[in-house]
């Protein structure tokens, strides 16, 4: 990647236009990257279209007379134990997945770029006792560690998600401060600090930018753990209060009527693993497209 | 002992014609281990203090009540009785308020003792002491005195009469424990029942072995193991595959299913009811604090279609929480649901508006039925304007929220409502024990106080239905379903005539052999 | 290389026990600012004031906070832990019961995630964008995109329901009844293993690939050294090390897993520990429990990281793993 400087008159420099078309045509070339955003992208429009189309009452209404039943024209993905039409409930539950997805990454991005990238900036005992941080964090398995905070703040959504930003600080901060050591020693970075500027400044205009990249990666690779895990505590009960479509939601309530109606479980299932197919083919992707030369993890 | 199997309803198919008797006694083979998958965790050791009636249906098989009961629901001395007791005999005074117990001699505690009527007298004290805290303690409080007379004499005084009061030892919350062992309860429950405590491990399992000098006949099982088994269909399937020999509960979408099924290697009995579903209103707080408020969803719900949603038909609709066939069990309630109109008009009349509230609907998930009636429950109070959000709560906490009246309405389940006293002086009484709701009635205590100090049985029926009226209109609770029972176990496990006990809720497992 | 060995690891290990030490205070902090009377919730609404007072006073709940962390901190280190709130058992006992299980459990499924993963990577590498290559690849995906307790679901269904061929719950050990242990086991294990496997089969697959395009690989072609020996004596064994990460920093995941998978097999070990002492808000119990999990994940780490120092003598002592 070429490490001009921008020059500030220009909006958009010459060459990071021509870096932008570059990335363009890398990944449409990408199968990996093309697949996981056409798949992500299926996911937020139902995230955001979903509930203007769906209403609340109707994925929740309770027919008791149409319950188990079947796939079919009337009821795509079959209906559940209460008579609740799951298509609705699993177009729906991409919402709440993705909530909780952007959220708490979000949170993690918010709080680990910067403290990962003062770390990477910083070469002296900052540096140790943000990263010793990190490392404490991460010992943590991500699910204990929302379990732990579930116990002690109570088990809602909101409260899952911050337990889950907390716990993918660590690995945002650390990506963060590796590509920020290796920018720093560019030369641009030496001029500004010559010129005299704030390293506050240096920092997050000149050195972020341009460690961007893996961070963004990881946010699309984080995403998907996030939605998985987040599945996980919704079926163990600590996170979406029913009748809120959730998906994992959805599997737990489903286990009792394996046999009767596996639909009940397979729908949501599927979705679960779409979602974070996409979220992982678009992160290889995205990896691929913005530094070639990166090695696979 | 008793035989009928006490169940009302008879499966359809190849079930159908298997009655479930016990057999003669040569017939029984001694031996072996019992796995019992319960459907609910224990809470607490200690029978007279903990709540649950999952403790209960654990703690029975090591405690002995005073009084017998038999299928009828009838207090008895007979030693046959499906419900026996420690007491040979009683005669009441002539004012109901002297009693004197003859106690059946040579029965012998876990530890070695012989019953004697200080052992009564312990129990009694033990359970009218306010310091101790017993669940009974504010029915036992009522006591005057408590006397040794001899060895296998106990007498007792009220200090005013109270009809029902022998009601109360025929329920295990009030069982005699030996002298002393009180404080050792909790870590090691000591009793007369026919199998001796021997460890509760991890939470998960109790292992209990058979009391050789248990005083009734049985118990032929070895040893008797309870595991707790929460989930409805991982303990259904545990029977399936043999790694359990009974369920006291299998899952309800599951007993059209199995029950009456071809299938040889499982046998199953129904009975109703198990139990009564009510809905509970914390009645110190807005809104339930307005009677038209807790009338209208009163009018909102269908019962039928919540027996029908959640518990998949196996239940009836019910407005007396007193189960049948008690005899105090008032029919005459009036029957209010689904009546929208009613229910806006009633929210009209009330103080609230229910397009204003922010209401949490709490519900514990240890009973997965509970939570579909409430989201049904939820749909229907939305037809009248008034919209819930549900609240999942684990069970333990949920007794704590409801005692602390830390929430708004919930749901929940009463089991051995066969007595009038225990189901509505426990719960709507002033200063019942699990009075929950804040509620209290001056109209509702003294007609519970004229039962209880009525001349003639018939004056006290009269006066408990009053009860259940004044209930009903005041709707602190609202009854919603009676509730089927059933339980499925392994073919090899005989003597099923005796489960359920007489109260269609506890499991006593002393006449259960295993035919291996 | 022993001596610089030794320095690398003394270095660890004392950062690991302060590390550990840093955990036990964060987790201790987290779950002892918990609202709610404690002794309330263990004695119920029946009790007299002057009984919750008592049990207040022999929890120790009046004393600062700090004195508090100090006192379980060093019950850390002697073993005696404390009464369960929630179970008529001490903490030690409950954990002693039940890690062993977990153990169990974790063990058979690395191995089994192992054994299949890294043949199949192997042969993907082999045959690499054949076929065989993206039906690797793929189930490596589908083992990743499902969750967990998805997979334990369908197992369920499939081959306790079924099939009938393995229980649906429960557990024996291996030491009393090894075949009756393993059939408890298959399930709940594999359920954990398809979600360990494709980071493990991707990095074999990456890894070899990479070394078998590595200069000195051709240079033994050149020499004339048969394929398998190129294969098996050189790349595969340098190919071995990050694959060695990989499934170092898979065991977070795993103790995470265990968690879910535990409670969908009723399975007696410490995930289902963790998780009901979560709902009963067992505090003895739940924050020695999360120690012990974070702990686990930093000795598996420092075991790599060491693992790691041995066999490839470039990584110099301090640097990061």
């Amino acid at each position: 990647m070429s490490s001009e400087v921008s020059t500030r008159e220009q909006y958009v420099s010459e060459p990071r236009r021509r870096q932008l078309a570059d990335l363009y045509q890398r990944y449409r070339g990408n199968t990996k990257a093309v697949l996981g955003s056409a798949i992500v992208a299926v996911l937020v429009l139902a995230a955001l279209l979903g509930p203007l189309v769906i209403s609340r009452e109707a994925a929740t209404q309770i027919t008791v007379t149409e319950r188990f039943m079947a796939p079919s024209l009337a009821h795509p993905m079959g209906t559940d134990n209460l008579g609740r039409d799951i298509f609705m409930r699993v177009v729906l539950g991409a919402r709440t997945s993705l909530y909780i997805g952007v959220l708490s990454v979000g949170i993690a991005l918010a709080i680990g770029v910067p403290l990962g990238a003062i770390a990477g900036y910083d070469t002296g005992y900052i540096d140790d006792a943000i990263m010793r941080v990190m490392d404490i964090l991460m010992s943590y398995p991500p699910l204990v560690f929302a379990l732990m905070i579930t116990a002690v703040i109570g088990g809602s959504l909101t409260n899952a998600l911050i337990a889950l930003g907390i716990v993918y600080t660590p690995s945002f901060a650390r990506v963060t401060r590796s590509e920020v050591v290796s920018v720093v020693e560019e030369d641009f970075v030496e001029a500004a600090q010559a010129i005299g500027e704030r390293n506050s400044y240096i920092v997050f205009s000149e050195v972020l930018p341009n460690a961007l990249a893996p961070v963004i990666v990881q946010a699309t690779i984080t995403m998907a753990y996030a939605i998985l895990t987040a599945a996980g505590l919704s079926f163990l009960g600590l996170g979406v209060q029913p009748p809120t479509p959730a998906w994992g939601l959805m599997i737990s309530g489903a286990r009792q009527f394996l046999v009767r109606a596996p639909w009940m479980a397979l729908f949501p299932g599927i979705a679960i693993a779409i979602t974070v197919l996409g979220f992982n083919l678009f992160g290889d992707g995205l990896r691929d497209v913005l530094d070639p030369t990166l090695k696979n993890d | 002992m008793d035989g009928e199997g006490g169940d009302g309803t008879q499966t359809e198919g190849t079930q159908s014609t298997q009655v479930y008797t016990t057999a003669e006694p040569d017939a029984i083979t001694e031996g072996g281990r019992l796995i019992w998958a319960h459907s609910e965790q224990m809470i607490d050791n200690d029978l007279h203090l903990t709540a649950g009636e999952s403790s209960y249906r654990v703690l029975s098989n090591v405690h002995e009540p005073l009084i017998g009961l038999s299928r009828d629901l009838e207090l008895t001395t007979d030693p046959d009785a499906a419900q026996a007791g420690l007491a040979k005999d009683w005669t009441a005074g002539d004012d109901l308020l002297e009693y004197t117990f003859e106690l059946r001699e040579g029965i012998m505690a876990h530890n070695g003792t012989e019953l004697t009527a200080e052992d009564v007298k312990y129990t009694f004290d033990r359970l009218r002491d306010p310091e101790i805290g017993a669940n009974n303690q504010f029915i036992f409080k009522k006591l005057e005195s408590t006397e040794v007379v001899d060895d296998y004499t106990f007498r007792f005084t009220l200090q005013n009469r109270f009809r029902r009061f022998l009601a109360y030892l025929a329920f295990y919350s009030s069982a005699i424990i030996p002298k002393d062992t009180g404080p050792e309860q909790e870590q090691n429950p000591i009793g007369y029942g026919p199998f001796q405590w021997e460890s509760r491990a991890v939470g998960d399992n109790v292992v209990m072995q058979a009391f050789d000098d248990y005083w009734n006949d049985g118990p032929y099982v070895d040893t008797l193991e309870q595991r707790t088994a929460t989930d409805p269909d991982a303990r259904l399937t545990s029977v399936q595959t043999g790694e359990a020999d009974i369920t006291n509960d299998i899952p309800l979408p599951q007993i059209s299913d199995i029950v009456g099924n071809d299938d040889n290697d499982l046998k199953t009995k129904v009975w109703n009811p198990l139990c009564v579903g009510y809905i509970l209103h914390n009645t110190t707080q807005p809104p339930f604090d307005d009677k038209n408020f807790r009338q209208a969803i009163a009018y909102a719900i269908d019962k039928q279609e919540i027996v029908d949603g959640a518990i998949y038909g196996h239940g009836v609709p019910t407005e007396s929480g007193i189960l049948p066939p008690s005899k105090f069990r008032n029919e005459d309630l009036e029957r209010r649901g689904q009546d929208i109109e009613a229910a806006e008009q009633h929210f009209e009349e009330s103080e609230y508006d229910p397009a204003e509230l922010d209401l949490n609907f709490m519900v514990s998930p240890n009973y997965p039925w509970h939570v579909d009636a409430a989201q049904i429950m939820q749909q229907q109070f939305s037809q009248a304007g008034l919209d819930v959000e549900i609240e999942q709560v684990q069970w333990n906490e949920w007794f704590t929220r409801t005692g602390n009246l830390n929430y708004t309405i919930t749901f929940v389940n009463w089991f051995e409502g066969w007595d009038p006293s225990y189901w509505l002086r426990n719960n709507l009484y002033s200063d019942g024990a699990y009075n929950t709701l804040g509620y209290a009635s001056d109209e509702f205590d003294t007609a519970m106080d004229n039962a209880a100090t009525a001349d003639t049985e018939e004056e006290a029926v009269e006066y408990y239905k009053e009860a259940q009226a004044i209930g009903h209109e005041d709707a602190p609770i609202i009854n919603v379903w009676l509730r089927e029972g059933a339980l499925a176990a392994k073919s090899h496990t005989q003597g099923l005539a005796s489960v359920p006990n007489s109260d269609n809720s506890l499991f006593r497992f002393e006449e259960i052999w295993l035919d291996e | 290389m022993l001596r610089r060995l030794s320095r690398v690891a003394a270095r660890r290990v004392v950062l690991l026990v302060l590390s550990l030490v840093a955990v036990s205070v964060i987790t201790f902090a987290s779950i002892n600012v918990l609202p709610g009377d404690v002794a309330l919730m263990i004695l119920g609404q029946q009790a007299s004031e002057e009984r919750l007072m008592l049990l207040r006073d022999q929890l120790g709940l009046n004393r600062p906070l700090w004195i508090r962390y100090l006192d379980w901190a060093g019950s850390l280190l002697s073993g005696d832990l404390g009464q369960s709130y929630y179970y008529t058992a001490s903490v030690q006992e409950l954990i002693a019961q039940r890690l062993p299980k977990t153990t169990f459990l974790a063990l058979s499924a690395m191995f089994m995630a192992v054994t299949l993963s890294i043949p199949l990577g192997i042969i993907a590498a082999l045959n690499e964008n054949q076929r065989i290559d993206l039906f690797a690849s793929l189930t490596a995906f589908a083992g990743l995109s499902l969750p967990n307790f998805f997979w334990g679901i369908m197992l369920i269904l499939v081959f306790a329901e079924y099939l009938n061929i393995f229980p649906p719950s429960g557990y024996t050990s291996p030491l009393v009844d090894p075949v009756s242990a393993v059939s408890h086991i298959v399930l709940p294990a594999a359920a954990l293993a398809f979600g360990l496997m494709a980071h493990i089969m991707r990095m074999t697959r990456s890894s070899l690939l990479e070394e078998l395009r590595a200069g000195y690989i051709q240079l033994g072609r050149m020499k004339g050294m048969s394929e398998s020996d190129i294969v098996y004596r050189h790349a595969l064994r340098n190919a071995f090390l990050p694959v060695l990460t990989v499934i170092g920093f898979q065991l977070s995941y795993l103790f995470g897993g265990v968690v879910i998978i535990e409670q969908v097999f009723s399975f007696p070990g410490l995930g289902r520990l963790l998780f009901n002492s979560v709902l009963q808000r067992d505090v003895p119990v739940l924050q020695t429990v999360v120690v012990i999990f974070a702990g686990i994940t930093m000795f598996s780490n420092l075991a790599v990281d060491l693992l790691y120092a041995v066999f490839d003598p470039r990584i110099g002592s301090g640097g990061e793993g």
